[in-house]
């Protein structure tokens, strides 16, 4: 497969997914913003900043609003032109990335695409305010789900489809973790005030994760049961370890149909990345350890994505000098 | 109603009886279906620097089978003739030795490459693809309006269109028997394959595009797509040895075509123009040795030459001995003073196209020009009188178009694509164009022109 | 009928690491009615396979890949060429009637009109043409005699203040240039009359001067009856013998000494050095 269509097609998917994740992040903060002492004025506090902070950067963000608040974020985390991530700027990159491999894509896939991002249009702040976040949120959740459904009905399991994979669960498993490592602020994993129970709930999100934690942690419902059901659970599709689980699978299988070199860095980042949250797994949850962890499992992920770069994208033995230049001319002189 | 289109009226009496039964809101309804589709599906041609889904009217073109035998034959010799041709200007140079041509036509034609001539392409073919455009006039003829070989553009509409009429106005099919075009990808992968240099069992095929933001970037994809072949950018590809090599995840791939969406002096900024970040460095060493094919050949354009096209009757004479099938349109070369003094005194009745315009720019229209665009024309030929060429102004033919719910008549032409593998093949039909404004004789799709799916009746 | 020996050196210093570095070599005299090559050998650093074939207007070409990234491209020709003088022309040319004839146009066209490098128009060209008293009464031999003086002493030869691409009309303008220009603004003017011209590229061999010189520029032109003429309006009357040729085109971009394209930063520095010296017979 050309570097350049594997490269293009994971940031496809990774932006894809960011765009499903920013929604659902959003749409879960408007309804902790609703009640209890969210809705007392403190929503600035408990919502609207934590949501800057874990997608975005709060200096940059204080540098274009004035706060953070039930009008600014939402604007922000949609359509904000100064957020190079806003769930548009997600949508458009990833059309844009389509199209120049639709010729690789299923056509109906390129169109599920192309009408996620032909939708955004219609939406104006004026629109978002009165029809509410919630109702652009499922939209963009419908999308992507449709997206992802065609994805996986449609393509052949070539490299194309195992890149697309890798760059979705990669995405996955580093939101989730930024996700619980923000929760936990500065590393006390047992701050569980009456405070923060909503907060930590809300973390579950929508409606499917709360519903699948329900199976095998209800009693439980606190802070270190939940971040350890997100981080360690081996089966829910949006825990960090099963997405970490799929990148090396995926990664394997690309090596056994060789469209990487046998061995990769890639590999073995990830492998040690699973190592990590197995380890974990089998070691009791709480403490300094859940940050130390978090921390080193996103540092794992990025290095992934470099380490992808190198070994597929940019051929290492094609480490060419940047800039396209005529030879130099020199006039005849005498 | 329908408007009277200029053409038998038997062969449409059976569509209208076919679409009669649908109300005119019906017709509006299917349109909006289409143009949603195509939207859906960014089938798109770029205008103004915006993507604009490509405008496509539902309302069939119909070709009788006797009609279409003739056109057949003639497109076929055409594109024999020019491969010989721009074969034998970098070659051996005989038509031009026997005067067929005049040397200055070919020396100073800005689609003559240098660097193409003594180098022969794989089986010493140049052409593989051309899109001829041919116009009907008042009285019923055919006539080749222009010949283009650098890179024509729109099998994918003639494909597309086809499949949209299917889904959108069944009804229309009726009870005629039409000719399919599903498989033109198919016939160009196989003139793609016969290209390959010899000895090459399994050829290894790509598509070469600008990239996204070419006009025409959904039919490199969508061509590339159709034949299962990669679609490349200048970028993917390198050359080590003298041998083209694709950049893949797992090492390089040796390639032996390249069909090229990219103009012939973009290619190699080595050896051609050197500003090019389009092309692949070495390409044309590794012409010069045999080891890739590229289709159409580097230096193709110099049939392209509107001047040349004035010499093509003489070109199949001389090459195939057979008389042209096709009528041509009477043209002036500019360059020539007694046409040019000609041309100049009846600007108002004439086309004035420059010799390598492309898209419909370039051009002028006399009876529809202001005195203030006439001469603005006369000076720019004068400065360079070369670069002209005058042709009378055709009455295009019209056909009915969908505009709003009522059915107006607006101006067509016709470009039929031939594909050259080991004979020449024409696809059934072709994209017809429309010029969208009434009374416009601009039917390119970078002017805002529209198309047409084109029927060709096997009688 | 001297024997030269030529050695011509080009040497580019990239500031940082070059790449992916394709490129064409025109620094290999051809045998012909002027010369006789003994032999003639290219070589590059890095080194490089080199592959040869002919051009259009039948320079020798020498094309070679550098792929390893290398900060420093030499390239070297060293030849020994016997030259001769130019063949002598019959008195009496076609003279300018000789132009009109539409065979003359039509076998030399590409050489009539503006190409890359020479294009005039009716101002600072059309006004310094207009302003050169030459004497078509006796044939076209001598008018381009006269031009060559001219143009000689319209433009003073000063190195440094035009580039590659200078356009005639500026170098007509500032009236200084470098032998690259002033046989620009001959062939220019020769073109505007009807008169077929081309650039020469080449070695020249001046008795007297010893020491590294560059290469040199000069023109061509086809007179009727005569065929093509040499003429240099560096050197006006120049004595061919002392002339190595090494590539004739349309102009400069036809036959650059050396032309490519590759990845990596600009020239820093680029040296240029050419030592032509008589061996004995």
């Amino acid at each position: 497969m050309l570097a350049r269509v594997a490269e293009t097609l994971y940031r496809t998917a990774r932006d894809l997914e960011r765009a499903d994740a920013l929604a659902r992040l959003l749409e879960v903060s408007q309804a902790a913003a609703l009640e209890g002492e969210a809705s007392n004025g403190a929503g600035g506090r408990l919502v609207w900043e934590p949501l800057v902070r874990v997608v975005a950067d709060m200096d940059g963000f204080l540098a274009t609003h004035r706060r953070a608040d039930e009008r600014s974020v939402p604007w922000f985390v949609t359509f904000g032109r100064d957020n190079p991530d806003s769930i548009a700027a997600c949508l458009s990159r990833a059309r844009a990335n389509a199209r120049s491999v639709r010729d690789r894509l299923p056509s109906e896939v390129w169109e599920g695409v192309n009408d996620a991002w032909l939708g955004l249009a219609d939406w104006t702040p004026a629109r978002l305010t009165r029809d509410g976040v919630y109702l652009f949120c499922r939209g963009i959740r419908r999308s992507n789900h449709l997206i992802v459904g065609l994805v996986e009905q449609s393509m052949s399991r070539d490299e194309g489809w195992q890149f697309m994979r890798i760059g979705r669960f990669l995405e996955r498993a580093e939101r989730t973790a930024r996700l619980v490592q923000a929760r936990h602020g500065a590393g006390d994993a047992t701050m569980a005030g009456a405070l923060d129970r909503h907060g930590w709930r809300a973390m579950l999100g929508d409606a499917s994760t709360h519903e699948a934690y329900l199976q095998v942690g209800a009693a439980a419902l606190s802070p270190e049961s939940i971040g350890r059901f997100l981080v360690l659970d081996p089966r829910f599709p949006r825990s960090a370890a099963f997405c970490v689980g799929q990148v090396e699978s995926a990664i394997e299988d690309l090596v056994a149909m060789d469209a990487m070199p046998v061995d990769p860095a890639p590999l073995t980042l990830a492998r040690t990345a699973r190592d990590m949250v197995d380890g974990a797994a089998r070691r009791p949850w709480g403490g300094a350890e859940v940050p130390h962890l978090l921390e080193r499992l996103l540092a794992r992920c990025e290095s992934i994505d470099a380490a992808l770069a190198d070994a597929c994208f940019v051929a290492g033995y094609e480490r060419a000098p940047i800039g396209q230049r005529a030879q130099a001319s020199r006039q005849a002189q005498n | 109603m329908f408007e009277a289109p200029d053409r038998p009226r038997e062969a449409y009496a059976r569509l209208y009886d076919g679409l009669a039964r649908l109300r005119p809101s019906a017709f509006t309804a299917r349109r909006a279906l289409v143009d949603s589709a195509y939207l859906s599906q960014g089938i798109t041609f770029d205008h103004g620097g915006r993507e604009q889904p490509f405008p496509f009217d539902l309302l069939p073109r119909l070709i009788p089978a006797a009609e279409w035998g003739v056109l057949e034959r003639g497109l076929a010799q055409r594109v024999r003739a020019l491969d010989r041709f721009v074969a034998d200007v970098y070659g051996p140079r005989r038509a031009v030795g026997d005067g067929v041509v005049p040397n200055a036509l070919v020396s100073t034609c800005d689609g003559y490459l240098r660097p193409m001539v003594g180098v022969e392409p794989p089986l010493g073919r140049f052409v593989h693809v051309a899109g001829i455009d041919l116009v009907r006039d008042d009285d019923g003829t055919w006539r080749v309006l222009e010949d283009n070989l650098r890179c024509p553009s729109g099998l994918s509409y003639v494909v597309q269109n086809r499949a949209f009429m299917r889904r959108a106005l069944p009804e229309a099919f009726g009870d005629h028997h039409v000719q399919p075009v599903g498989h033109a990808p198919f016939l160009l992968l196989s003139a793609l394959i016969a290209a390959a240099p010899q000895g090459r069992t399994s050829p290894r095929v790509v598509v070469l595009t600008p990239g996204p933001a070419n006009a025409a970037y959904y039919e490199h994809a969508f061509l590339a797509q159709q034949m299962g072949v990669p679609l490349v950018e200048g970028g993917d590809l390198t050359v080590r040895d003298r041998t083209v090599y694709l950049r893949t995840t797992s090492g390089r791939e040796r390639l032996d075509v390249i069909y090229r969406r990219v103009d012939d002096a973009f290619l190699d900024a080595a050896s051609l123009r050197s500003d090019s970040l389009l092309g692949v460095t070495g390409l044309m060493q590794a012409c010069r040795e045999g080891r890739v094919a590229v289709c159409n050949a580097i230096g193709t354009g110099v049939a392209d030459d509107k001047a040349v096209y004035a010499f093509v009757p003489d070109l199949i004479r001389y090459f195939l001995g057979e008389e042209p099938v096709l009528e041509q349109v009477p043209t002036y070369l500019l360059g020539r003073e007694e046409d040019r003094e000609y041309a100049l005194a009846n600007l108002d009745r004439l086309v004035v196209k420059a010799v390598d315009g492309a898209g419909g720019y370039g051009m002028l229209i006399g009876p529809h020009a202001t005195p203030g665009e006439r001469r603005a024309f006369a000076a720019r030929v004068a400065a360079h009188p070369r670069g002209y060429v005058a042709q009378e102004t055709i009455r295009l033919s019209r056909a009915p178009v969908l505009v709003g719910e009522r059915f107006r008549a607006r101006h067509v032409d016709l470009r039929p694509f031939v594909v050259y593998g080991e004979r020449p093949v024409v696809v059934p039909g072709g994209l017809t164009r429309v010029a969208l404004r009434d009374g416009s004789l601009v039917v390119n799709s970078s002017q805002g022109g529209g198309s047409k799916d084109t029927w060709v009746l096997s009688s | 009928m001297p024997r030269l020996h030529a050695k011509h050196r080009t040497e580019i210093r990239y500031a940082g690491p070059a790449g992916e570095s394709v490129n064409e070599i025109r620094l290999s005299p051809v045998g012909d009615g002027r010369q006789s090559v003994e032999w003639a050998h290219v070589r590059v650093e890095p080194a490089a396979e080199l592959l040869g074939h002919r051009d259009a207007y039948g320079n020798e070409v020498r094309w070679f890949q550098l792929v390893e990234p290398h900060e420093r491209l030499v390239v070297e020709s060293e030849a020994l060429v016997v030259t001769r003088p130019s063949a002598p022309c019959p008195a009496g040319d076609g003279g300018f009637t000789g132009l009109a004839d539409p065979a003359y146009a039509d076998a030399n066209a590409e050489f009539l009109v503006p190409s890359a490098h020479v294009r005039w128009d009716a101002g600072a060209v059309g006004a310094f043409a207009e302003g050169l008293d030459l004497d078509e009464g006796d044939g076209v031999l001598a008018w381009l005699s006269g031009l060559e003086a001219e143009v000689n002493r319209a433009i003073s030869y000063t190195p440094g203040v035009t580039a590659v691409d200078t356009p005639v009309a500026d170098v007509v303008g500032a009236g200084r240039g470098v032998c690259q220009d002033m046989a620009h603004v001959m062939i220019a003017l020769c073109r505007r009359r009807g008169i077929a011209s081309r650039y020469v590229s080449g070695w020249l061999h001046l008795p007297g001067h010893e020491g590294p010189g560059e290469s040199h520029a000069w023109v061509e032109a086809a007179v009727p009856g005569a065929g093509w003429v040499e003429l240099d309006p560096t050197h006006p009357r120049p004595a061919m013998e002392g002339y190595v040729r090494l590539a004739v085109g349309r102009d400069y971009a036809d036959v650059p000494p050396l032309r490519g394209s590759y990845l990596g930063p600009p020239a820093e520095a680029m040296a240029v050095t050419v030592e032509v010296r008589e061996l004995p017979a």
